[in-house]
């Protein structure tokens, strides 16, 4: 079973992988408030993201930059209701923008064939894997995770230094860390009907 | 893992201007078997997904929407899927129609089973035939037949339109049997074929039609 973008990060911030804070929501009016409790908070710019559980929502206009609340509004309002790929987008998740100075690709899978787990990352994030695999298959790196031991620390170094990712994102997730910053809506049941 | 989760994706993973690393995005898998030990249900919402997967769903079959315009029905998920494949490859001789569904209607194949299945495939506006792939095992064919038989009376009772073309295919245990079940009902929607292949092309030219 697929997890929406919003639960997902909330999955993660469960377990102290930092996240944008953000709130969902499934009205323009709510949408509204939460970028209203933003501005209020010195975060004036948001980002609107339609919550739809299939790629390429940003190519199809389903994720929107709003420089305010009133401009969050006028996106909420024109990406609820849209239809992505066929899915309607009956959510959206109101977040703070963030300054991007890098991008990069990181998961965990199941690697059915070696009956074991597998991490796949690379320094050229932000689009499809596979076809960055397809085009420049040296800037992905794959690590084998033993089920049982996880991936702690010496691991999450190997998969840093393979995948060329930035030296604080070994270091990053920890649960419950106080520097994460549980976003609020991790703390409020996500589902608003 | 504490999850169960086979996925758990983040691309992209940021570094902000300031130097914190930040999940910018997130997509994970969680998996279904693992219902038993998860919550699950929290997670889902009913209006979520294909709307005729959440009433296959909501009557406990084992349903997958596929793009094309051959509904399908099989017993058995091995037969359901070498019959997308046989559809799939006699679609090409007919402007490329393809499977529109999975549909494994199991052991049993009861009236009320058949009558279910037939009713979301025939509900899929993109459905043009539909070919019932049944082989005959613990459930011999004459009780297949007669479950066909007896779903489309429901479906009539119903008000429900059954007009679509039916492709039957019974072969196995108490065939002939089952054949001539369908023989002497003779509803106009059902054309019987005896081999899967014959079957599949008559199918696929109904649908291409």
């Amino acid at each position: 079973m697929d997890l929406f973008e919003y639960q997902a990060k909330q999955l993660f911030a469960e377990y102290g992988v930092p996240v944008p804070q953000g709130k969902v929501a499934s009205t323009v009016a709510e949408a509204r408030a939460i970028a209203d409790e933003f501005a209020a908070a010195g975060k004036p710019r948001v980002v609107v993201k339609a919550q739809v559980k299939t790629g390429g929502r940003g190519k199809a206009g389903g994720v929107k930059v709003a420089e305010g609340p009133e401009d969050a509004e006028a996106k909420a309002e024109q990406i609820l209701g849209m239809d992505i790929k066929g899915h309607t987008v009956h959510r959206v998740l109101v977040e703070e923008a963030s300054d991007i100075a890098e991008e990069y690709y990181f998961s965990f899978l199941l690697d059915r064939a070696n009956r074991n787990f597998l991490s796949i990352c690379s320094k050229e994030g932000g689009m499809e894997i596979e076809e960055v695999a397809e085009t420049n298959p040296d800037a992905v790196a794959k690590i084998s995770i033993d089920a049982l031991k996880g991936a702690p620390a010496d691991v999450a170094a190997e998969i840093v230094k393979a995948g060329n990712l930035p030296e604080a994102a070994a270091a990053a997730p920890r649960r419950s860390s106080p520097s994460c910053g549980t976003p609020s809506w991790a703390r409020t049941p996500p589902s608003r009907r | 893992m504490g999850k169960d989760a086979t996925l758990a994706e983040v691309n992209p993973l940021i570094l902000t201007k300031d130097g914190r690393v930040v999940a910018l995005d997130g997509k994970v898998t969680l998996d279904e078997n693992a219902e038993f030990r998860q919550d699950l249900e929290s997670l889902t919402f009913a209006e979520e997904g294909d709307p005729l997967e959440v009433a296959a769903k909501a009557k406990g079959l084992n349903y997958v929407k596929l793009d094309g315009e051959v509904g399908i029905i099989g017993n058995g998920a091995g037969l359901v899927m070498s019959t997308l494949d046989v559809v799939a490859y006699a679609g090409e001789n007919h402007g490329g129609v393809k499977p529109a569904n999975f549909l494994d209607i199991g052991g049993g194949a009861s009236a009320e089973v058949m009558a279910n299945g037939l009713e979301i495939i025939l509900g899929d506006p993109a459905v043009k035939s539909v070919f019932v792939n049944v082989f005959g095992g613990i459930t011999a064919c004459d009780a297949v037949a007669n479950g066909i038989v007896q779903a489309l009376e429901l479906l009539e009772q119903r008000g429900d339109d059954v007009s679509k073309p039916l492709v039957v295919r019974l072969d196995g245990n108490n065939a002939e049997l089952g054949r001539q079940i369908l023989d002497e009902r003779a509803h106009p929607a059902v054309r019987r074929v005896d081999t899967m292949d014959g079957a599949a092309a008559q199918a696929a030219e109904l649908a291409a039609k």
